[in-house]
């Protein structure tokens, strides 16, 4: 078991920058922010799920919608940002470590924050529509759409378009060093890891927006799932491991809505 | 005792038993453990539907030195066993092929060309190089010395003996510095099934090879007043990898269980002593259990370069503010990234920095990096079974050359001049430039993304 560990763990064994443990510590905040809205007790009485995530835009903005009315997308937009901080930029710390070292020492502040502002601006592009498919699922039984997100991300993990999107996420990029060719080769790193990773886990954040209770379990154990499978050297037992899971799940949920 | 392929003569017990053994095994089902088949599949295999510890050889990382010792260590028994049924000795064990030691050893073993018919001889693969089956040359001592290994102070690192620190890998993206040389440039030198991981222990002679590999890492350790160590660290020693044993059960060892080969695996080899390392300074050993070092970019080309089989060179400009102070920093690497190709081209680059214009490339030139090879990178892009795709890389100590340049003033804000020279790795004569010669390869060009120099600061 500790040997387990000890592989999962092994990407983390760096000599992290600095400028990667201010993303590792943004992503303890959004986890902090995250946990607090949905202890948050007028927070969460706005959501008709009574919880954060269901009242949280971009977690589930059907929700909040149809109680109270349309939401605009100024107000959605930071919850959506929160949830793929927390959930998403997890994944993302050893690319994020990589842009740093292979970078010049006054650069690289400059150069993890064009990475981090491409891979979140990708995400937010991905959050209109994500409130339009949230909003036309949300009319439909909870469980029973729940089970059918899960079932098609399990089928999902098991396509090629899953592994070739994974494959993306571990492109390398020769960095330049100086000028615009730096600021242009960053900002692509920062694209083929956000593509790679919507590309990888957009039903694994549709099925989490969709859990019907424990939203914020739910969204714990999508959230561990998404960065298991980015950052671990054996995708295969990976994938097949999270559709394994995937299909239990849904079983459960389908017996419930019966 | 484990003993040189070179000293047994081609009916001794050992090698009769060997070939005997082959056969043996490539006549049971594929299904068995104890197979051929399967046996080299457990290193690596090209189907896509696997059986149990299939696809399990670590390369580039800092279990590629024990994971093939254990490989060995249960692949031994399993041969010893089948030379036992064949009435061989109870006590056999496999033989290594030192061609370390140049001249008639850089030859293929005559057992494994002669007679040069599979079915006559299971120890012949025909699909090696032709004119290493043939026997008509041998290995380039560019290929087989271990020299700039053997001077390497640590275990753990990126242009370190052992290589660098990962998890479980099956290919990883930076070679151990053995690794690189002569392993990789030993198994693109004899080509055929040796050329690729996934086909490489089908060939017999992959067996031997490995032997000799492990040796030298004994050898390493056991270097008189060098202070040599395994890494102490308990995420290396604490690892166990699963194999199967001669019943064909599957049976695990730790890293720390294969140290001792002697105490812990009851074998030792009848080592002829390979020429010592040339004289010269060498790089300080870091504190084994240390942090890892912090990494400092120095410099680094704009663009990438595509090696096609001719001589290249390429500058790399060290950035005057950030190359300042080289005082506090302990190394300086030169980092080749990204190395992509879509197939091996089968030619092996000589690694120069600074070299002086007109210079001729030769290995004793105090500028001499080593040997850039490509064995892997076929699957590196395009991992076949479980495994991330994932970009090769390989780093060079330029420590020495880095402060001779800082020394005459030529170092920051100067430009480095890296040269890729091609080598023939089979070569008979290998004087001071033969086997660097144009060897074309425009069909299979490789590309290298980016050249950088580091700090370790």
């Amino acid at each position: 078991m500790s040997a387990y560990v000890r592989r999962l763990a092994a990407p983390w064994r760096l000599a992290l920058c600095r400028q990667v443990w201010l993303v590792t510590i943004v992503v303890a905040i959004a986890w902090a922010m995250s946990v607090w809205l949905w202890l948050d007790p007028v927070a969460g009485s706005k959501g008709a799920g009574a919880s954060i995530w269901w009242c949280a835009p971009g977690m589930s903005l059907p929700s909040s919608a149809s109680s109270q009315g349309a939401i605009g997308l100024g107000a959605q937009t930071p919850m959506w940002l929160l949830m793929t901080l927390a959930m998403g930029l997890p994944g993302e710390i050893p690319a994020a470590q990589y842009v740093a070292t292979n970078t010049f020492r006054r650069r690289r502040s400059s150069a993890v924050a064009i990475f981090l502002v491409v891979y979140l601006l990708v995400w937010i592009g991905c959050g209109l529509p994500a409130a339009v498919l949230m909003k036309a699922l949300h009319s439909l039984p909870a469980d029973a759409v729940f089970a059918a997100a899960l079932v098609a991300a399990a089928g999902y993990e098991l396509t090629p378009l899953k592994r070739r999107a994974l494959n993306r996420c571990h492109r390398g990029a020769p960095l330049a060093p100086t000028g615009a060719r730096r600021v242009a080769a960053v900002a692509r790193f920062g694209w083929l890891n956000a593509s790679g990773c919507v590309a990888s886990c957009w039903p694994a954040m549709l099925a989490a927006s969709l859990a019907p209770l424990a939203q914020p379990l739910a969204i714990v154990g999508f959230a561990v799932v998404m960065t298991y499978e980015r950052l671990t050297r054996r995708p295969l037992t990976a994938r097949r491991r999270i559709a394994t899971s995937y299909l239990t799940l849904a079983a459960a949920f389908a017996g419930a809505a019966v | 005792m484990r003993r040189e392929i070179s000293s047994l003569a081609p009916d001794d017990p050992i090698v009769t038993g060997y070939a005997g053994a082959v056969k043996r095994m490539r006549e049971r089902d594929p299904a068995d453990p104890r197979s051929w088949a399967y046996q080299a599949a457990i290193h690596g295999s090209l189907e896509r539907r696997t059986r149990p510890l299939w696809n399990q050889c670590q390369h580039a990382t800092w279990y590629f030195l024990p994971w093939h010792r254990m490989f060995l260590y249960y692949f031994e028994k399993i041969v010893r066993e089948a030379v036992v049924e064949d009435d061989g000795p109870k006590d056999w064990t496999l033989p290594y092929w030192n061609y370390c030691l140049g001249g008639q050893h850089a030859l293929l073993p005559e057992p494994f060309r002669d007679p040069a018919d599979e079915e006559e001889n299971p120890l012949y693969v025909e699909q090696r190089d032709p004119r290493l089956n043939s026997g008509q040359k041998g290995l380039s001592a560019f290929a087989t010395s271990p020299s700039v290994a053997l001077k390497r102070p640590n275990f753990i690192g990126i242009a370190e003996f052992g290589g660098p620190p990962t998890g479980f890998q099956h290919s990883g993206e930076t070679w151990g510095v053995l690794e690189r040389t002569p392993h990789n440039a030993v198994h693109e030198a004899v080509k055929g099934l040796m050329g690729a991981p996934e086909t490489a222990a089908l060939d017999p002679i992959f067996w031997l090879h490995h032997a000799n590999i492990d040796r030298l890492w004994s050898e390493w350790i056991g270097m008189a007043g060098a202070h040599h160590e395994d890494p102490p660290d308990p995420a290396w020693g604490d690892l166990s990898f699963s194999f199967f044993d001669e019943q064909g059960k599957e049976a695990s060892l730790q890293c720390k269980d294969v140290l001792e080969t002697v105490a812990q695996l009851g074998y030792t080899y009848d080592t002829e002593p390979t020429p010592p390392p040339a004289p010269g300074p060498a790089a300080p050993a870091r504190a084994a259990m240390e942090q890892p070092p912090q990494r400092e970019k120095i410099g680094a080309t704009h663009g990438g370069v595509t090696l096609t089989g001719e001589q290249t060179t390429v500058s790399v400009p060290i950035r005057a503010e950030a190359a300042d102070g080289f005082g506090n920093a302990v190394h300086a690497y030169l980092n080749v990234e990204e190395i992509e190709g879509e197939r091996n081209p089968g030619v092996s680059y000589l690694v120069y920095v600074d070299l002086g214009r007109g210079e001729p490339p030769h290995p004793e030139s105090p500028h001499y990096l080593g040997t850039l090879s490509f064995f892997g990178i076929e699957r590196a892009r395009n991992p076949v079974g479980d495994e991330a795709p994932h970009a090769l890389k390989a780093s060079y100590d330029i420590t020495e050359t880095a402060r001779e340049l800082e020394a005459r003033g030529q170092w920051a804000g100067h430009e480095l001049p890296v040269t890729f020279a091609p080598l023939d790795l089979v070569h008979p004569e290998a004087g001071p430039t033969s086997g660097v010669e144009s060897n074309p390869h425009k069909d299979r060009p490789i590309t290298l993304g980016q050249l950088s120099v580091f700090y370790d600061a």
